[in-house]
């Protein structure tokens, strides 16, 4: 059995991945042939070889693709097709928990951060309480109106406005 | 650019596409029967799991729907719809991971790169048995990257686009893929020639 330097491997083992990778080891003819004596002499090197083309081949899994698979796919996505989408609903939550966040934690911070300014000059405070608080209410209102009309289930709640129009008309 | 009067794939794809942006459903089958099996192994190599990869799978197709309108027919379908499935594949491994770092608790869990159940020790000796075992102890994104060059025999840029890393990150990545293999490998070969010593 050959001698075995750790290091020599090590080097041997990058040239066989570059080998695995690209189809062909690094560095010069002579470099090469030097590899194939060291395989055909270090059994570590040998089985690293074996595991790494191993790895290979492990990719050829069986199909996992089946009929029942698809037959699945395919009755989930049309009861999702079938059921109305209360996206907008789960979208109005986080934004109605955010606006309340907005309109009340925040300017009480920013009241107790300018809290001598407000003492000092309360109708400016007041002005600009009411320009942050309507600039911020516009913001969120925009952004949900954005949500509920170009986002999930913005098709269903149109369908369902243009029923409920038609139902007043009629 | 890809020139889409040269692909007839991606020209079939855009009519189907185009009849589901117009709401027909039933394209859907035709888009699954012609990227299921690829997708399928995609994901079963990312997640290791064949019930997890289906539960992926069929959310991947649910996502597919919602956003189908938003798709551009510009670009090609394969490529987004894998990439879909990639982001979904890793929010559910980071849903998992958060879970598991919460309560400790290993589940049941049916491998897919799972060696033969012989408990022979030569069995295990076998090459293939330990590249299987190698596989399932990689980390996700090395096995993806591993199926992406040896079994989608894609080449490294196209790698790069597709997982949208730089060219120079998808070399060392698949390198680094291999040696820790190997490092893997080494402790298996060594407990195993303990094993079969005792």
């Amino acid at each position: 059995m050959s001698e075995r330097k750790p290091n020599d491997c090590q080097s041997y083992r990058d040239q066989l991945i570059s080998l695995l990778l690209e189809g062909k080891a690094k560095g010069l003819d002579i470099e090469q042939e030097r590899l194939s004596g060291h395989l055909s002499g270090c059994p570590g090197c040998r089985s690293f070889w074996a595991a790494i083309t191993g790895l290979k081949s492990s990719f050829d899994l069986p199909d996992f693709y089946t009929t029942g698979l698809k037959y699945r796919t395919m009755k989930r996505l049309a009861a999702e097709a079938e059921t109305p989408d209360h996206g907008f609903l789960g979208l109005m939550i986080p934004v109605s928990l955010l606006s309340l966040l907005c309109w009340f934690a925040i300017p009480l911070m920013l009241l107790t951060w300018l809290f001598d300014y407000w003492l000092a000059r309360p109708w400016h405070s007041l002005l600009l309480s009411t320009l942050l608080l309507t600039s911020l209410g516009f913001l969120i209102g925009s952004l949900a109106f954005l949500g509920l009309t170009r986002g999930r289930g913005a098709e269903q709640l149109k369908g369902r406005m243009k029923e409920l129009l038609e139902g007043f008309h009629g | 650019m890809i020139d889409l009067e040269k692909t007839p794939t991606i020209r079939a794809d855009i009519e189907l596409i185009r009849k589901l942006q117009a709401g027909d459903f039933q394209p859907v089958g035709v888009l699954m029967d012609r990227y299921g099996r690829d997708l399928m192994h995609y994901l079963a190599s990312i997640m290791n799991n064949r019930e997890k990869a289906e539960d992926v799978f069929q959310e991947t197709w649910s996502r597919v729907l919602e956003s189908i309108r938003r798709f551009d027919l510009n670009q090609p379908f394969g490529p987004w719809l894998f990439r879909i499935a990639r982001n979904l594949a890793y929010d559910q491994l980071r849903k998992e991971k958060r879970w598991r770092f919460s309560f400790q608790e290993p589940r049941e869990e049916s491998p897919v790169f799972e060696p033969s159940t012989d408990s022979v020790f030569d069995r295990r000796l076998a090459d293939r048995d330990l590249a299987k075992e190698l596989l399932a102890c990689l980390e996700p994104m090395y096995r993806e990257i591993l199926w992406l060059r040896f079994f989608n025999d894609k080449s490294y840029q196209e790698i790069a686009e597709h997982c949208r890393l730089p060219l120079g990150t998808v070399k060392t990545r698949l390198r680094r893929a291999l040696q820790k293999a190997a490092l893997l490998w080494e402790e298996m070969a060594g407990d195993t020639d303990v094993r079969t010593k005792t």
